[in-house]
Formats: structure tokens, C-alpha cells, sequence
């Protein structure tokens, strides 16, 4: 039996029971990879890249610290922001990182604001890196 | 007979009434439509959060987090959430006597409950009818346009307070969301985190947890709460704007009733007059000739 994945949003829900045979997660210790009939679990997610991948289609988002609960192979993703690696826009996380970037040039952090920032910087980094990734990929097609 | 003129002036009057109705309505629709959208968007989120939480806070395992603990009832507090404005139908009363059957209820349970409000109207309220010491703190200029920071605000100052054990019982009084003609008042307990029991019965899931079950539970139970009072807020929002698009509504089909009525009298009144002035010709000519 294949998995079945969904994806929600504070947003919007993004997929819904979307059918594949093997799920990449970017888990809190480094990434996993669910099959069929994987234990109950609880994980929380950093920043990475999801993969759905089925014989049909690879499917791939974007995610910034969420949750994952996969039981019974339903496996459910609750995130902040997630969105699909084509949505993404290379020139819009280039300058979402520069805006990033900038907040740490002009004044000093305190210790919170510091921990935040961190985390925006990486998400920035990694929403560029997959952007680029998906863009070659579509030129290549082209 | 009312004199014609001052009839007249009623209906340019109850005329002016309508319009305003009507704009009122117009406004409350394009409001509801955006609520709408918002709450029918975080809905699904902040279920799906309720039904994984549900599977770990009834193992009983409070000792893993602060939010988990079940204390002895002491100090609770009460979250009214109303309107800031009027011209809403029944929707700010329809709170306001649910609250106040509660809070009748619950006296003998509580040595301290406070009542906070969100929403003007509730506060104007109760400000008045309690006592001094359990008016809590009044969170203003929420309901017009609620944001995500609000919640945040909120669900924090709640955490904060329940970590450190002043608080033992939180509940939420406010009209949850069905359809812009329907709402209904519901009194919701956001903390202590617990299971509601008819799910309590399905699952007996053990989970492994990825990279402990402390910190999963430390990130998911903040996130949860935030999304909760989030959601509480957008339903809130949207059944004010639905309540108060049915009332004026209604408003406006009455004040065509009352223009139809008072037309219709005013007719009267006009027919009557010209058939007395036609009788007081007829009867003057009557009286040259003879």
C-alpha cells in the first residue's frame, strides 16, 4: 500500500492525500526517508526540501520547521510555510535573502533576535538553493 | 387623521434609515467573504493540530511539559470575545448571557476568576457589572482586523502565566463560525492541553519521536496554542461580520415594509383630503344656488 501524504498550511492546505511510494523528509537529525509500512512517528522537520516520489512523478517542497506524524502510512505535514519547488522564483529569494542579510549588517542582535535570524538566513539560503536547482532542471527540458 | 406632511417626513426619514441598512449590509458582506476565506484556510491547519495532539496529551504523560500539568483548579480566567461595535443582531447579547450563566456556574469552582475581554463590547459590559479585582485585562483593537501577532500576543502572555502556575483553567467564551445566518456561542477550555473524549477512545498510538519526545512536545504545544487563539479569533471575526449582514438585512426588509405601510396612509390621507375639498365645492355651489 502506497503512502499517503498531506500537507497543511496555516494558509491553505497544500496537498491533500497525495498518493506515492517513498517520502523524503528533512527531519530534525538529518533526513529520513519514509516507505510503506513505517513505524508510528513523530518528528519535527528543519529546513530542507520535501520529496514525494512516485512512478508518475517526483514531487518536491519547500519547508521551514514544521511537524510530521506518519501513522498507518497517512503521513500528515503541518508547517508554517511550505510550498511547492516550482512556486519558487530565484530573483524572490535572492532578494528575500538580501533582505535577511541586511537586518544583521546594521545593528547588533540580542540573543533572540540573533536566534531568529539564524533560522530566516537558512531558510533564505536553502529557498535559493532549491529555486536554482528547479530552475536548471526546467531549462534543460527547454 | 396624522397630518400628510408629517407622514411624508416619516418615510423620507425611514427612506434614509434603509440606505444605511443597506450600505452597512454591503460592507458586512465583503468583510464576511474575506473572514471567510481566512478561517476556512486555518481551519483545516488547526484541526489536524488538535487530532495529533489529542493522540499524545492522553497518555498522561504530563511530566514531559509545563503546559501538560494538571493542577488544582485555583485561578482561571475567562476570555470573552464580543464585538467592537454594534448593529449586529443578538450576536454580542447572545455572549454576554452565555458568560453570565458560566460565570454563575463556575463561582464555587474557582477561588479567583478573572474575566478578560477581546472586543469592545463585552468589556463595556462587564466593566460595569463585576467587581473591580476580576476585571482582567482588556486587549483592544483585536476584533477589527484580526492578525496572526494578535494571537500570538495572547496565546504567550497565557503560556507565560500557565508555566509559572498563576493560571490553572483557561477557557474562551465566543460564536463559532457556522454560515453567515448561523453562529453559535461556544465555551471552549484552551488549557490545561487536553484530549476531547470521544477521541480519547481511538487512539492508542505509540510514536517513536524524533529528536525527543520533550522537544517535539516543547515545539508542538506553543504552536498549538497560537494557532487555537488564532483560530478563535478568525471565527469570531467571521460570525460578527455574518451576524451583523443578516441584522441589517432584516433592518432594510423592514424599513420596506414600514415605507410600503406608511405610503399607503399617506394615500389615504391625500384621498381624503381631496374628496373633503370636493365635497366643501360641491356644498358651496350648492349653497349659491339656492
Amino acid at each position: 500500500m502506497p503512502l499517503s501524504v498531506t500537507i497543511v498550511t496555516p494558509h491553505k492546505k497544500v496537498v491533500r492525500n497525495l498518493q506515492c511510494d517513498e517520502l523524503v523528509l528533512p527531519a530534525a537529525q538529518g533526513e529520513i526517508t519514509v516507505l510503506p509500512g513505517h513505524t508510528p512517528l513523530l518528528t519535527t522537520l528543519g529546513v530542507g526540501m520535501i520529496q514525494t516520489l512516485s512512478k508518475e512523478e517526483n514531487i518536491h517542497f519547500l519547508v521551514s520547521y514544521g511537524f510530521s506524524e506518519i501513522r498507518d502510512d497517512q503521513v500528515l505535514i503541518l508547517g508554517e510555510d511550505i510550498k511547492p519547488a516550482t512556486d519558487l522564483d530565484i530573483e524572490l529569494a535572492e532578494k528575500a535573502k538580501a533582505e535577511v542579510e541586511e537586518t544583521a549588517m546594521n545593528k547588533i542582535l540580542g540573543e533572540m533576535e540573533y536566534a531568529n535570524y539564524l533560522k530566516k538566513l537558512e531558510y533564505a539560503h536553502k529557498e535559493l538553493e532549491i529555486a536554482k536547482l528547479f530552475k536548471q532542471k526546467k531549462t534543460k527540458k527547454q | 387623521m396624522a397630518n400628510l406632511k408629517d407622514i411624508r417626513r416619516r418615510i423620507s426619514s425611514v427612506k434614509n434609515t434603509q440606505q444605511i441598512t443597506k450600505a452597512m449590509k454591503m460592507i458586512a458582506a465583503v468583510k464576511l467573504r474575506k473572514a471567510q476565506d481566512q478561517i476556512l484556510a486555518a481551519r483545516p491547519y488547526a484541526q489536524e493540530l488538535i487530532s495529533v495532539i489529542a493522540n499524545l496529551a492522553l497518555h498522561g504523560e504530563t511530566k514531559y511539559h509545563p503546559l501538560l500539568v494538571r493542577r488544582k483548579i485555583k485561578n482561571g480566567r475567562v476570555f470573552v470575545v464580543t464585538s467592537d461595535r454594534g448593529q449586529c443582531g443578538g450576536y454580542n447579547a447572545n455572549i454576554i448571557r452565555q458568560t453570565e450563566h458560566f460565570l454563575k456556574e463556575k463561582k464555587e469552582t474557582f477561588q479567583d476568576l478573572k474575566v478578560c475581554f477581546i472586543g469592545k463590547k463585552g468589556y463595556e459590559y462587564f466593566n460595569k457589572k463585576l467587581d473591580e479585582k476580576r476585571v482582567g485585562h482588556y486587549y483592544e483593537g483585536v476584533m477589527g482586523e484580526p492578525h496572526f501577532e494578535h494571537a500570538l500576543k495572547i496565546a504567550d502572555e497565557l503560556m507565560d502565566e500557565y508555566t509559572q502556575a498563576k493560571l490553572d483553567h483557561v477557557f474562551f467564551v465566543y460564536n463559532e463560525f457556522k454560515s453567515a445566518m448561523n453562529q453559535h456561542v461556544v465555551v471552549e477550555t484552551l488549557l490545561p492541553v487536553r484530549a476531547k473524549a470521544e477521541e480519547q477512545a481511538l487512539s492508542k498510538v505509540d510514536y517513536l519521536y524524533e529528536p525527543s519526545k520533550k522537544d517535539v512536545l516543547s515545539a508542538l504545544l506553543p504552536k498549538h496554542i497560537r494557532i487555537q487563539v488564532y483560530r478563535i479569533l478568525l471565527e469570531a471575526s467571521s460570525s460578527e461580520h455574518g451576524a451583523r449582514m443578516t441584522a441589517m438585512d432584516n433592518a432594510s426588509k423592514n424599513a420596506a415594509e414600514m415605507i410600503d405601510k406608511l405610503t399607503l396612509i399617506a394615500n389615504r390621507v391625500r384621498q381624503a383630503a381631496i374628496t373633503t375639498e370636493l365635497m366643501e365645492i360641491v356644498g358651496g355651489a350648492e349653497a349659491l344656488k339656492a
